[in-house]
């Protein structure tokens, strides 16, 4: 399964503010707008509230800086940075704002 | 806010005809991770549970007649702990064969206790659908409703046993609180099979958005408030995963763990082998010298003792692990541990059953249970020997000892023996490390399966809970592992004394294991052994500490004396490039009945422990052949 080609496309035609989890500063708060990645992944990711809709929040970074910790419908999941990139978000305006 | 009281519809009306009384067997027990199932089958089923392996898979199988309710008639199956019936994950099919009765060897249950957690009801409640649609009589406990209360969450149990079509309690497991609720649903279900089944919409099982939808409509109508977060647990985390002060907390705990292991856990086992050794040979003077005694103290005691002394090691290491995972901790370790697990190709979970190896692999082993990546789990259960264990002290220190001279280095704080010690732990993180990367690279690379790490609430671990654990891992080990060493113990302590000649055993050197070290050594000759150390080889396949013990009879000493006597015997009978290449064997090869043991049990299969018994002793070879080549050119 290849996600190349519509990560490219979301960062040429996405709004501004669409942006990968990976990306998003320790603070920032978004809701999931997709997630690119294989059945089996995106499946448990579904279970623990990654889909489209949910609110996401980027709480803290481990101490050696990857993986990041994510507070997503009231639980903490911790995501190394290779997964979290495949994980879109809207960031929530204000949010953003302050991230520029 | 109703609790703890079954909430559910009158059902005369929903259910029509009274179904006959059916006799019940099983209930089975399910519930996503973390929910506190395992926590309530140990409250309903106390200390008599049963534990096997599903056929064909690693996934354990946890059973237990429901006494503590006072329903002895009723086996109670623990299912893994899963998100979903999709049959993505191992553990998911074996969920969805128990529960439609398609398990060979497991009778179809007759009604389900659905486990969810109350403080997390969106995302739990998506298992619900799933297992409703199975059709089976199904409770539906809300588990943690102390937590609920405490940070302000509420539930409406009645408003939601009327949305999902079955019956609804809140209880808490940890506290025993609410579970008068189970008993009473068994009786009616008993009575009644369609018993608070009404039927509902549900949504389309395969999607998980769907599922996700259908929950939060479920708890949005129910006027469910999910509680506040858990300011502890935020403060906490602040300090406990803090970029300085989390990996120093972290090298802390795992120093003091250690610390204990090895100042508390060493000098128990010690003392536990004399006393076993002394309660043998006096036990041993009340029988007639004959074979039989020599049986029972020599062949039946000594395995007996082989297996407890690893006992006061693995219940100390099983309680640190126990209080670190109920606590919370233990995500948190492995979250800071990550990026440096990931560099050999295993993820931060391995860390902790890694660092216990260097106490006892038998433990460190059980302890890779906490990795759901089964690819990892057997990667982790591969390398873990190769760190330096406790048995293989008493080998190292014999061998140091007597060809190492006490020489100190800068002003006295570096011995060269404390090098050679070191050099030896060094050899053995080297393997696995090595070993890793191997297994990553080749055989175990197609790997999709991300790390995904669920942080927690930070918890006080409970008495129960955590004895409940050490009782459930010693009587494990105890049973599983004592049963193959003593075996194998038995099977050399015969190997040893046979044939016998005019009704006389024979001694070691004239018996079929004297024979049979006598017959490799040309095999061993080459890395500096004689055929005393090729018995001493041989008998330590049971256990590595077990070669002193051999060597010291073989030697033929005076047991009082024998530590002494041994290394001027051994200075005389092996060249210093035999010695050194001793303990390198040691340090690689997997001399030990215990892990052989505990790796075919926690993988369910034969092949795993004879390739790594393969591998260990064949990269032992090679390293000892080389050490002994070299030393001996140089030297």
């Amino acid at each position: 399964m290849s996600y190349s080609k519509e990560d490219q496309l979301g960062r040429i035609c996405g709004s501004m503010d669409v942006t990968a989890l990976s990306d998003a500063k320790v603070g920032s708060a978004g809701v999931v707008e997709r997630v690119d990645l294989p059945d089996e992944v995106s499946h448990y990711l579904a279970h623990l509230g990654f889909l489209p809709g949910t609110s996401v929040e980027v709480l803290r970074r481990a101490p050696a800086g990857d993986p990041h910790v994510y507070r997503i419908d009231g639980v903490e999941v911790g995501l190394r940075n290779e997964t979290a990139k495949h994980i879109f978000l809207r960031l929530n305006s204000d949010v953003a704002e302050k991230a520029k | 806010m109703s609790c703890h009281s079954t909430a559910t519809e009158p059902i005369e009306d929903v259910a029509p005809a009274p179904v006959g009384t059916v006799r019940m067997r099983t209930v089975a027990l399910i519930g996503p991770p973390n929910c506190g199932k395992s926590t309530l089958f140990n409250r309903l089923t106390g200390m008599r549970q049963k534990v096997a392996n599903y056929p064909g898979v690693t996934v354990e199988h946890h059973s237990g007649k429901m006494k503590s309710i006072g329903r002895n008639d009723l086996t109670l199956i623990d299912l893994p702990g899963i998100y979903s019936l999709a049959t993505y994950s191992e553990d998911a099919r074996v969920a969805v064969e128990v529960l439609t009765g398609k398990m060979p060897g497991v009778p179809k249950p007759d009604c389900v206790l659905l486990v969810l957690d109350a403080t997390h009801l969106n995302r739990q409640l998506m298992l619900a659908a799933p297992v409703f649609s199975i059709g089976l009589p199904t409770l539906v406990l809300l588990n943690m409703s102390d937590q609920l209360e405490a940070r302000g969450g509420q539930l409406d149990t009645l408003a939601l046993a009327r949305e999902l079509g079955h019956p609804v309690a809140l209880i808490s497991a940890s506290q025993g609180k609410g579970l008068e609720v189970i008993p009473e649903f068994l009786e009616r279900a008993g009575k009644r099979p369609d018993y608070g089944s009404r039927p509902v919409q549900l949504p389309v099982l395969q999607s998980a958005a769907s599922c996700r939808s259908w929950a939060t409509q479920v708890t949005a109508r129910t006027k469910y408030q999910s509680p506040a977060a858990s300011l502890w647990t935020r403060r906490l985390d602040s300090v406990l995963l803090h970029r300085v002060f989390g990996p120093l907390i972290f090298l802390a705990v795992v120093v003091a763990v250690f610390q204990v292991v090895f100042t508390i856990g060493q000098p128990l086992s010690d003392g536990l082998g004399t006393l076993l050794t002394s309660a043998g040979a006096k036990a041993a003077m009340l029988l007639p010298d004959n074979w039989l005694r020599a049986l029972l103290r020599d062949g039946l005691w000594n395995g007996v003792q082989s297996v407890l002394v690893f006992l006061p090691q693995i219940l100390l290491l099983f309680l640190f692990i126990g209080v670190l995972e109920d606590s919370g901790y233990l995500a948190r370790a492995a979250l800071i541990a990550d990026r440096v697990m990931r560099s050999i190709g295993l993820n931060g979970k391995a860390f902790i059953p890694l660092l216990s190896a260097y106490a006892c692999a038998v433990p460190a082993i059980m302890a890779t249970r906490t990795i759901e990546n089964k690819r990892e789990r057997i990667a982790t259960i591969l390398i873990a020997p190769f760190m330096t264990c406790s048995a293989r002290l008493p080998i190292y220190t014999l061998i140091i000892a007597a060809f190492i001279p006490n020489q100190k280095f800068l002003g006295g704080v570096i011995g060269l023996r404390a090098m050679v010690m070191l050099g030896l732990y060094l050899l053995g993180f080297l393997a696995a490390l090595i070993t890793a990367k191997m297994l990553n690279s080749s055989v175990m690379k197609a790997s999709t399966a991300p790390f995904i790490l669920e942080l927690p609430q930070y918890r006080w671990p409970t008495v129960t809970s955590l004895g409940l654990r050490l009782y459930d891992r010693g009587a494990l080990f105890l049973k599983k592992a004592g049963t193959v060493i003593l075996t194998v113990t038995f099977l050399v302590w015969v190997l040893s004394v046979l044939p016998i000649h005019g009704g006389q055993f024979s001694d070691l050197t004239t018996s079929v294991i004297g024979h049979l070290g006598h017959w490799i050594e040309p095999a061993i000759q080459p890395l500096g052994f004689n055929w005393k150390i090729g018995i001493g080889l041989l008998s330590s396949i049971v256990a590595r500490e077990v070669i002193v013990g051999t060597l010291g009879t073989l030697y033929g000493m005076d047991p009082a004396t024998h530590a002494l006597g041994l290394q001027a015997a051994l200075r005389h009978d092996i060249t210093l490039g035999g010695a050194i290449a001793l303990v390198v064997f040691f340090a690689f090869a997997m001399q030990c009945t215990s892990t052989l043991a505990v790796v075919r049990r926690e993988t369910n299969s034969w092949k795993l422990p004879a390739m790594q018994f393969l591998y260990m002793t064949g990269v032992a070879y090679v390293a000892a052949l080389v050490t002994n080549q070299v030393i001996m050119r140089l030297f």
